[in-house]
């Protein structure tokens, strides 16, 4: 098998804007010249995380892990909230869990809505690096005259992904796809929260598992909104699995995200003027991209024994071998 | 009380998701997410029934207490 990759200066690009959006949200936007998307994700990030810190109390530290040198912390792990690093770092040190004071947590009424509200800063952090990234593709990878651009770039893909599980393949296309993998993970959800009586999305109770539900997005969110006053008061028999399958369906929506972001970033390239392919790992013989067309680049399959190209265009790049036989 | 029967049928459930994912993941046609879901699943389940039947049986020799 193998691989439509973006350019070299592309490539370059993309590592800063991931960092940096991860650092701040918005920032790796700014980077790549999109500082009206920038500021959306900055004040998107930063007023749930602060609304969030004060609902709560800043009772979402006493679920970090400070690591110190002496007195001091040197970095506060609190997930999901460090998607959001910076200010995360900086609020956590700034402000201390009122449980710290003598308050019990409930005595905090909408602490459960302030974890919500902070998690989904961190979440939508991440998120915003794919985003950040599938700009940079958008906006350096020119599509080739004749060619029509694809609807939605790769982290539009992504994100709605984390939307709504499988929205990002059927935007793209891919509708067996979406109702594959969209059914999957939120019956999946909605088993383990069955299981579970509809308690077990809880922070207070489980702060490990609540960290991978939250991956799960919209659904999850809104779900977590509606339960907030459902608490676990009589032994159930099968929590444990319930909570297995909730937290397993945040994960798995992170792995749709990022398979959403790899095929629309293979439907970007496709059409884009400058081309790379690499081998990936997979079958022997299943090498190229299948295409036809006239001009632009044959590939011959990654130095796998296969035979394929890339779809071409008029007027496309003439192939370059490169060190594993390919051409670009 | 776990009921044996209800296990083995979320584990079912748990394989099939789990198969549907990383075929998902790998693959891009219909066809082969469907060929792959089968083999993936059923190594999954396979491998999680093993552990479980070898747990169960040296929980029931070795590891009693009065052995």
């Amino acid at each position: 098998m193998a691989v439509i990759v973006p350019a070299k200066s592309t490539r370059e690009r993309i590592v800063p804007a991931v960092g940096f959006s991860i650092l701040i949200p918005g920032l790796g936007h700014y980077l790549a010249g999109r500082k009206k998307e920038a500021l959306y994700w900055f004040f998107a990030c930063q007023i749930t995380l602060l609304l969030g810190m004060m609902l709560a109390g800043h009772t979402q530290n006493d679920y970090g892990f400070p690591f110190k040198i002496g007195d001091a912390t040197i970095l506060f792990v609190l997930l999901p909230e460090c998607g959001n690093f910076l200010v995360t770092q900086i609020v956590t040190r700034m402000y201390e869990s009122i449980e710290a004071g003598g308050s019990a947590p409930t005595d905090i009424p909408w602490r459960q809505f302030g974890y919500l509200l902070s998690g989904m800063s961190g979440v939508l952090g991440m998120f915003s690096a794919a985003h950040a990234s599938g700009c940079v593709i958008a906006d350096n990878e020119k599509i080739r005259s004749g060619q029509v651009a694809p609807k939605i770039h790769p982290g539009k893909a992504a994100l709605l992904t984390l939307l709504l599980p499988g929205l990002g393949h059927w935007v793209t296309g891919r509708r067996f796809k979406a109702y594959l993998l969209g059914g999957a993970i939120i019956g999946l959800f909605l088993l383990g929260m069955t299981l579970g009586g509809f308690g077990d999305f809880d922070r207070q109770r489980h702060p490990y598992y609540w960290a991978g539900q939250m991956m799960l997005g919209g659904v999850g969110w809104l779900t977590s909104a509606l339960t907030s006053g459902v608490y676990i008061v009589e032994h159930k028999p099968y929590i444990d699995a319930g909570l297995l399958f909730t937290t397993s369906a945040g994960f798995f929506n992170v792995i749709a995200a990022l398979d959403a972001f790899h095929r629309a970033e293979q439907d970007w390239l496709a059409v884009g003027a400058q081309v790379e392919v690499k081998a990936a790992s997979g079958p022997k013989g299943a090498g190229g991209v299948p295409g036809a067309g006239p001009g632009g680049i044959t590939g011959a399959g990654g130095g796998l024994k296969g035979a394929g190209g890339i779809p071409g265009g008029a007027g496309g790049t003439p192939p370059t071998p490169d060190k594993q036989g390919n051409q670009s | 009380m776990i009921n044996s029967i209800v296990m083995f049928v979320l584990l079912v459930i748990f394989s099939l998701v789990l198969s549907i994912v990383l075929s998902c993941y790998r693959e891009d046609d219909k066809s082969a997410i469907l060929k792959g879901m089968a083999r993936r699943g059923a190594v999954f389940f396979v491998a999680v029934a093993g552990f479980a039947a070898v747990a169960y049986m040296i929980s029931g020799t070795f590891l009693l207490p009065s052995s």
